[in-house]
C-alpha cells in the first residue's frame, strides 16, 4: 500500500516548455499553465516530445498528466532526462495509460538538466492539459481512519410535472470534495516539506495532484486545490496532533 | 447521439458553446511586408504598427458553460449563461430582446492569444479586458451561439443565433456581451429618414425645377419622388446630384396647392408607398425601408399568407414628415383598460400588421417573420401540452386577459395627405362595427378608435374597400368578442422545440370547463424564454369559434373527423351553432 501523494513541484515551470509539433493554436504553452482546459495538441499522430531545459539540474520523481486523451489514443508515453540536450536516459518506460483521465507515475528520483514528455500515437494526434515532472511530496503514513477517498456530489437540475411524472434531468458535473487527515504527524516533516508547499502552492488555490494510494488504487488521481487553512495543531512536541487537507475537484467523465 | 436524442433523454449534459470571430492580422510582426520594430502589436488593427501592412483575416474566441465539462480541446469554460431575453408576440405590438452573454473574466498569460507572448517582458491582465483593449471596435463582428450536448461533436451542435455583436460591458469578473435584435432596430428607424435641407433661392408657384443648399442631405433624396415645402407636396423627376437640383417638378400634388417658397424653407423628402398588396408593402418596409437582408427576413411566410385567400385590398401611404418604421408597421396600440359600463379605450393608429388582421416577431431562427390571426388552418400542426407530461409542477399561473374584449370598432380612414395621424379631424372615412350581442352579454360598452392611414378611397371600386373594411371589422370584433386567457408555464429542456409562434393542444386543469373538468384547448405559445434548463411559456387560448374551409370531399363527419380534418372546419352545426360533441361550430373568414 503506498502513501498519499501531492504532485505540485514542476520542472516544466522552470522554463518555457517546447513542443516537436504543435496543432494551430495549442501551444506547448498550456501545459504549464495550470489550466486542465487549455491544451497542447500535436498536429497529427506520430512521436512527439514536450521539452524544457531547467537553469540548472534539478530533481524529479514523479509524473502527472490531467485533460488528455493518451489512453484513447493508445499512445506510448515515457518521461526521459538528460544534462546535455543531446542524450537522454528513460526515467519512465514506455506506458500505455488505461483511459483519459488523470494519472501520476511515481519514479526513481533523478537530477536532469533537461526534461523530456515522449508521446507515440499511431492513429490520432496526441493532445493535453497540464502535464507535470516533479518531486512528489510523500505523507509519512496513510490518512487517518476510516477514509473516505472522495465524496461525489451532482449538480443537476430535475424538473417534475403537475402530476408528479419525471421530465428530465440536467446534469451539470460532479464536485468532488476530499478531506484527509493526519493524526500525529511529524513535525519536521510538516514543517520542512509540507508548510513550504502550502506557503508555495496550495494556500494561492492552485491545483496539483493528488492520490492517496496509487499502489491498489491508481486510477483514483484527482487535479484537485485544497480551500482550507493551515493549522495544524500542537500539543506534543515532536508532533503535530492534526494535519488536515480539504480538498475540492471535479469529477473527470 | 443525435440532437434531437440527447434532448428528450431523460438525463444528459447540456452545453452551451459561443463563438466571437474578431479581425486577426495574418502577417508576423516585423517579418517582411510588416515593418514593424521594438514592442510587437497583438495583431489586431487597434495595436497595429504598420497599418499599411495590415492583411485583415479573422481569429476565432471559444467559450463553452462553465457549469460542465469542456466539450472537446479548444473552447474556454468562460460562459456564464446566455440570457436569450423573451420573444413575444400579442395582438398588436412585437416585443423582442438581445441576446446577453455572461461571461467569467480571469487573469490569463496571453498563450495562444498573444502571438509574441514569450517576447513581452511582463504579461498580465485579465482575458477579457485585454481583448477588448486590443479589439476595441468589435461592434458588427460576427457572434454565434451553438448548444448541443457533451458527447456530440461540433457537427451535432445547434446554431441558435448568429448576430454581429454591439456591446461589450465589463463588471467585475463577468464580461457581458450583447446583440442586438431586429425589430428594435426598427424602432430606431425613421421613414421618410430626418434631414436638413434647405432651398438655395426663391422659387415661383410655377417653378419646375428648383436647387437645394449645400447643407442638403443629397444622398438620402431618391432619384425620383416627393418633397414637401410648407403645405405643398411636388413630386420631382430626377435629382441632379453635383448641383443640388430638383427637375421635372409637378406642382402641388397630392391635393395641395402650388405656392411660391422663399430661400431657406425646409424641404422634406417624403416617403410615398403606392397602392400595392399590403404584404408586399410590408415587405418593402422590412426590405427597403429597415433594409434588414433577405435573409433575415421569412418572404416565404409573407408571401403564403398574402397568397392565402382572404383577398386584400390594395393600400397606400404617404408620409410627409419622419414616422418610425415601428409605427407604420405595428401602430400606436392602446393603453390598459378597464371594464365598465360605457368604455371609450384610447385611440391608437393601426399599423400594417393589425390591418391584416397578423401577427408579426422575430422567431428563433432570427428571422422576422408572421402569421396570420386565425383560429384554425387545414394543415396546422399542433404540439400536446400536458399537466402529466409537459408542464412542469408549481409553473402555471392564468391571466384572464379580458382586456382584449372590444364590443365597437370606429375605424377612421383616407387621411388627408397632411393632416395628423392621431387625430379624427385628418380622416374623411369613418366606419363602424358593433357587436350587439358581445354587449347584451357584457352589459356594456367597450369602444376602440382605430386611426387608419393604409386605406385610401379613390383607388380602387368603393364597393370592394367597403366589403374590407366591413370584414375587417367584423373579424376584429369576432376575435375580441371574449377573453383569450393567457396561461403561463414552463416545460423542460425536451420541450424546447416548442417555440414562439407555434399551436399546442393544452390539456390543463389551470383552467375549467363549467362542468369542472380541466380544458382541452387549442393555444398559441407567444411568449418563449429559456431559463437554464426550463423554458418559460406563456400560451393564449385560440379563439373557440373556428373559421370555416371547404373540407376534401371525403370529409367525415364530424365526430368521425381526426383533429387533422375538424382543422378545415366547414363542418354543419346545430340550431344552436355548436358540433354534435357539443364544440362550437365554424364561421365564414
Amino acid at each position: 500500500m503506498a502513501k498519499p501523494i501531492i504532485l505540485a513541484d514542476n520542472r516544466f515551470l522552470d522554463a518555457p516548455p517546447t513542443a516537436s509539433g504543435t496543432a494551430a493554436g495549442f501551444d506547448a504553452l498550456h501545459i504549464a499553465d495550470g489550466r486542465s482546459y487549455t491544451f497542447w495538441q500535436a498536429p497529427a499522430a506520430g512521436t512527439w516530445y514536450l521539452t524544457v531545459q531547467s537553469p540548472a539540474a534539478a530533481k524529479a520523481d514523479c509524473l502527472g498528466i490531467i485533460g488528455h486523451n493518451l489512453g484513447s489514443a493508445a499512445a506510448l508515453v515515457s518521461v526521459e532526462r538528460s544534462m546535455d540536450g543531446a542524450t537522454w536516459s528513460t526515467v519512465i518506460a514506455p506506458f500505455k495509460p488505461v483511459n483519459d483521465k488523470a494519472l501520476l507515475k511515481n519514479f526513481t528520483s533523478r537530477y536532469g538538466l533537461y526534461w523530456r514528455l515522449k508521446i507515440v500515437t499511431a492513429g490520432s494526434a496526441p493532445y493535453l492539459a497540464v502535464a507535470m515532472i516533479g518531486s512528489r511530496i510523500e505523507f509519512p503514513f496513510p490518512p487517518n481512519s476510516p477514509f473516505v477517498p472522495y465524496s461525489a456530489s451532482v449538480v443537476e437540475e430535475s424538473a417534475t410535472s403537475k402530476t408528479g411524472n419525471p421530465l428530465g434531468t440536467v446534469v451539470r458535473y460532479f464536485p468532488i470534495d476530499i478531506l484527509p487527515a493526519f493524526s500525529l504527524i511529524d513535525r519536521v516533516w510538516v514543517e520542512q516539506t509540507y508548510r513550504p508547499f502550502w506557503e508555495g502552492h496550495a494556500r494561492y488555490r492552485r491545483y496539483f495532484f493528488w492520490a492517496w494510494d496509487t499502489d491498489t488504487y491508481p486510477e483514483m488521481v484527482f487535479f484537485v486545490k485544497d480551500i482550507g487553512k493551515y493549522d495544524p495543531s500542537v500539543s506534543v512536541l515532536a508532533y503535530y496532533d492534526s494535519l488536515k487537507l480539504q480538498l475540492q475537484g471535479v469529477m473527470e467523465l | 447521439m443525435t440532437y434531437l436524442a440527447n434532448l428528450t433523454a431523460p438525463c444528459r449534459v447540456p452545453i452551451t458553446l459561443v463563438r466571437v470571430t474578431l479581425d486577426f492580422c495574418s502577417r508576423s510582426f516585423g517579418v517582411a511586408p510588416c515593418t514593424g520594430v521594438g514592442e510587437p502589436c497583438y495583431n489586431t488593427y487597434h495595436t497595429c504598427k504598420v497599418a499599411a501592412a495590415f492583411d485583415k483575416s479573422s481569429k476565432i474566441y471559444e467559450f463553452s458553460s462553465a457549469d460542465a465539462p469542456i466539450p472537446w480541446p479548444g473552447p474556454r469554460p468562460y460562459l456564464s449563461s446566455v440570457s436569450y431575453l423573451p420573444t413575444e408576440i400579442t395582438n398588436t405590438v412585437t416585443v423582442t430582446g438581445r441576446i446577453k452573454i455572461d461571461l467569467i473574466d480571469e487573469p490569463d498569460g496571453d498563450i495562444g492569444i498573444d502571438p509574441y507572448v514569450q517576447q513581452r517582458a511582463s504579461v498580465q491582465g485579465t482575458y477579457f479586458k485585454k481583448l477588448i483593449a486590443r479589439n476595441p471596435n468589435y461592434k458588427g463582428r460576427l457572434l454565434e451561439i451553438y448548444e448541443g450536448f457533451l458527447g456530440d461533436s461540433f457537427e451535432q451542435f445547434q446554431l441558435r443565433a448568429n448576430e454581429p455583436l454591439e456591446l461589450v460591458t465589463v463588471r467585475g469578473e463577468i464580461t457581458t456581451l450583447q446583440t442586438v435584435d431586429l425589430l428594435k432596430g426598427i424602432g430606431d428607424i425613421e421613414v421618410p429618414p430626418q434631414q436638413d435641407t434647405k432651398l438655395l433661392g426663391d422659387i415661383a408657384g410655377d417653378a419646375l425645377e428648383m436647387i437645394l443648399d449645400d447643407t442638403a442631405d443629397v444622398p438620402l433624396l431618391p432619384d425620383a419622388g416627393y418633397v414637401k415645402i410648407g403645405e405643398e407636396i411636388i413630386q420631382y423627376a430626377a435629382i441632379d446630384r453635383a448641383q443640388r437640383r430638383l427637375h421635372g417638378c409637378t406642382r402641388g400634388v397630392m391635393g395641395t396647392i402650388a405656392l411660391g417658397h422663399g430661400a431657406k424653407d425646409a424641404v422634406q423628402i417624403c416617403r410615398y408607398y403606392p397602392p400595392a398588396n399590403p404584404f408586399d408593402i410590408l415587405k418593402e418596409l422590412l426590405l427597403v425601408d429597415a433594409a434588414l437582408p433577405p435573409g433575415q427576413v421569412d418572404s416565404a411566410a409573407i408571401d403564403h399568407w398574402r397568397d392565402w385567400p382572404g383577398g386584400e385590398v390594395a393600400m397606400t401611404a404617404f408620409l410627409d414628415k419622419p414616422t418610425k418604421l415601428s409605427d407604420l408597421l405595428l401602430g400606436v396600440n392602446s393603453q390598459s383598460k378597464s371594464l365598465s359600463s360605457s368604455t371609450d379605450l384610447p385611440p391608437e393608429s393601426f399599423g400594417l400588421v393589425d390591418l391584416l388582421d397578423c401577427k408579426i416577431w422575430v422567431a428563433e431562427n432570427l428571422k422576422v417573420t408572421l402569421s396570420r390571426n386565425i383560429p384554425n388552418a387545414p394543415g396546422r400542426s399542433y404540439r400536446s401540452v400536458t399537466d402529466a407530461a409537459t408542464v412542469v409542477s408549481g409553473s402555471a399561473s392564468v391571466d384572464m386577459n379580458e382586456k382584449i374584449r372590444v364590443t365597437r370598432s370606429v375605424l377612421y380612414w383616407d387621411k388627408d395627405v397632411l393632416g395628423a395621424v392621431d387625430t379624427a379631424e385628418s380622416y374623411v372615412q369613418r366606419d363602424v362595427g358593433v357587436n350587439l350581442d358581445a354587449e347584451r352579454e357584457y352589459a356594456a360598452t367597450i369602444t376602440e378608435r382605430i386611426y387608419c392611414r393604409w386605406l385610401k378611397s379613390g383607388i380602387m371600386q368603393e364597393e370592394i374597400l367597403a366589403d374590407y373594411i366591413r370584414d375587417l371589422l367584423a373579424r376584429r370584433l369576432f376575435n375580441r368578442r371574449d377573453a383569450a386567457p393567457v396561461i403561463t408555464l414552463s416545460v423542460e429542456l425536451k420541450d424546447s422545440e416548442i417555440l414562439t409562434g407555434s399551436f399546442v393542444t393544452l390539456f390543463t386543469d389551470e383552467l375549467l370547463q363549467p362542468d369542472g373538468t380541466p380544458i382541452h384547448t387549442r393555444a398559441q405559445v407567444i411568449y418563449r424564454e429559456p431559463r437554464g434548463s426550463k423554458i418559460d411559456l406563456k400560451v393564449q387560448r385560440l379563439n373557440v369559434r373556428r373559421s370555416a374551409f371547404y373540407a376534401p370531399e371525403d370529409a367525415p363527419v364530424y365526430q368521425d373527423a381526426t383533429a387533422a380534418q375538424q382543422e378545415y372546419g366547414g363542418f354543419y352545426c346545430d340550431d344552436l351553432g355548436k358540433m354534435p360533441n357539443g364544440d362550437v361550430g365554424f364561421f365564414y373568414y
